[in-house]
């Protein structure tokens, strides 16, 4: 080989080793830019999901706080209303005793001396028995104020709207409204404090009866499935507001004109309802008047009645 | 009954229908009842004349029972007072034990049970 083409490979050989360092300079730096480009992202996009799942977290933590808050709220507005309620079950049990005593003495005393008067001494003991009705309830309603929970036993739900619908069968003829009722022949058992709720619905009766004109209707209808049984009170009255419903269980609400309603029919009813674990929902009915809704559990391991 | 005497029994009720009704049903089963629709009436005719039981409501406005009761207790320890109470005085009831009370009645009571609490309360004396 001659000195020419040796220097001339030797040159070659020097350019291409610095094109090599070249290279490997290059791909070191891409390297490195590979590297941050993906520590970038790996911090923007971990950044960002990081503030993600901060903020789902403090949207957690306020929803829990805010259910706290109404919880106690709502605990706060039973408590008050049981406190109201209380007040008035001692208040009217009071004033009631005396009226009543005066009314059972004195059908004690008719029935003694209606010997013989068969009609005379009928009417005095339906007198007392009716009054004996009166005591059992004023009763039940001063356990249920003090804390007590209602007398439960398996009952037919149909048995307590037959009695309800007796209860309330004058008023409504007064009134010239039609009662409805629509019960299944077989329903499962409630427990129930037979008494509380037939004065429930008695209320519910009542309050729909008194939202009717002469010639207007009344249902009662009662359903079930595996869990609660309903009763629905429904009328073809004025009707209610969806603000006077959302008040329509405190007591002293009533959208009655001023002395023809104390406002408690429905706050009783509902109180009832509740401390037989259930609900009452009261609403416009679809199309016209007003539509009140019980529901309560079934008694538990029984066939239907 | 004690001695040949028919027993007298005072009778107090604010609400006077009360007080007239038990009064006219013990006249009817051989007491003589008296009504009278205050404390302080009651207490005037316990001190002025002769009664071997006292009834009397327990609530009442002006002086209430309780107080008559202690009233009719120093002038009389043996003679027997019944209570009547309504379903919310029960407790005060209880109390009024404590001081004397021969027996309480919570209204409406059935005439025949103040019956039975009288004859028992009398025979004792």
């Amino acid at each position: 080989m001659a000195a020419g083409d040796l220097g001339r490979w030797s040159v070659v050989a020097v350019a291409s080793a610095a094109r090599e360092r070249d290279r490997e300079k290059r791909a070191m730096w891409r390297l490195v830019l590979g590297v941050l480009v993906a520590s970038g992202l790996v911090l923007i996009f971990g950044g960002a999901a990081l503030r993600r799942q901060r903020k789902g977290l403090e949207l957690e933590r306020e929803l829990a706080v805010a259910e706290v808050q109404r919880e106690r709220d709502e605990g706060l507005s039973r408590a008050e209303r049981v406190a109201t309620m209380g007040t008035f079950a001692m208040g009217i049990a009071h004033e009631v005793s005396t009226p009543l005593g005066v009314i059972v003495g004195r059908a004690e005393q008719l029935l003694s001396r209606a010997q013989g008067d068969e009609r005379a001494a009928r009417n005095a003991q339906a007198i007392l028995n009716q009054a004996d009705r009166i005591q059992h309830i004023v009763r039940r309603f001063l356990d249920m104020a003090r804390g007590g929970p209602p007398s439960l036993e398996r009952v037919d739900p149909a048995t307590v709207v037959r009695a309800a619908a007796a209860a309330v069968e004058h008023r409504f003829a007064k009134a010239s409204v039609t009662l409805d009722a629509d019960i299944p022949a077989s329903m499962p058992l409630i427990q129930c404090d037979r008494d509380l709720l037939e004065h429930a619905i008695v209320n519910l009766l009542l309050n729909a009866c008194e939202a009717c004109g002469p010639g207007g209707r009344v249902e009662i209808t009662a359903r079930s499935d595996a869990e609660q049984v309903a009763f629905v009170v429904t009328d073809d009255g004025a009707g209610i507001s969806v603000e006077a419903a959302a008040r329509a269980a405190e007591p002293f609400f009533t959208t009655k004109a001023e002395g023809a309603g104390t406002g408690l029919g429905l706050a009783i009813a509902t109180e009832i309802v509740k401390s037989h674990r259930g609900d009452l929902t009261i609403g416009p009915n679809q199309g016209k008047g007003t539509r009140a809704l019980i529901e309560l559990p079934i008694a538990g391991g029984q066939a239907s009645a | 009954m004690i001695g040949n005497e028919t027993p007298r029994i005072l009778v107090v009720d604010d609400k006077v229908d009360m007080a007239e009704m038990v009064a006219d049903d013990l006249c009817d089963r051989g007491y003589e009842g008296v009504a009278v629709s205050s404390g302080v009436e009651a207490l005037h005719l316990l001190q002025t004349q002769r009664f071997d039981a006292l009834v009397t409501d327990l609530r009442m406005s002006g002086m209430d029972g309780f107080a008559l009761l202690r009233a009719s207790q120093s002038l009389d320890p043996s003679r027997p007072v019944i209570l009547m109470t309504a379903f919310a005085a029960i407790d005060t009831a209880m109390r009024a034990f404590e001081v004397g009370a021969y027996q309480y009645l919570m209204k409406p009571f059935r005439l025949d049970a103040l019956a039975k609490v009288l004859e028992k309360a009398l025979h004792r004396h």
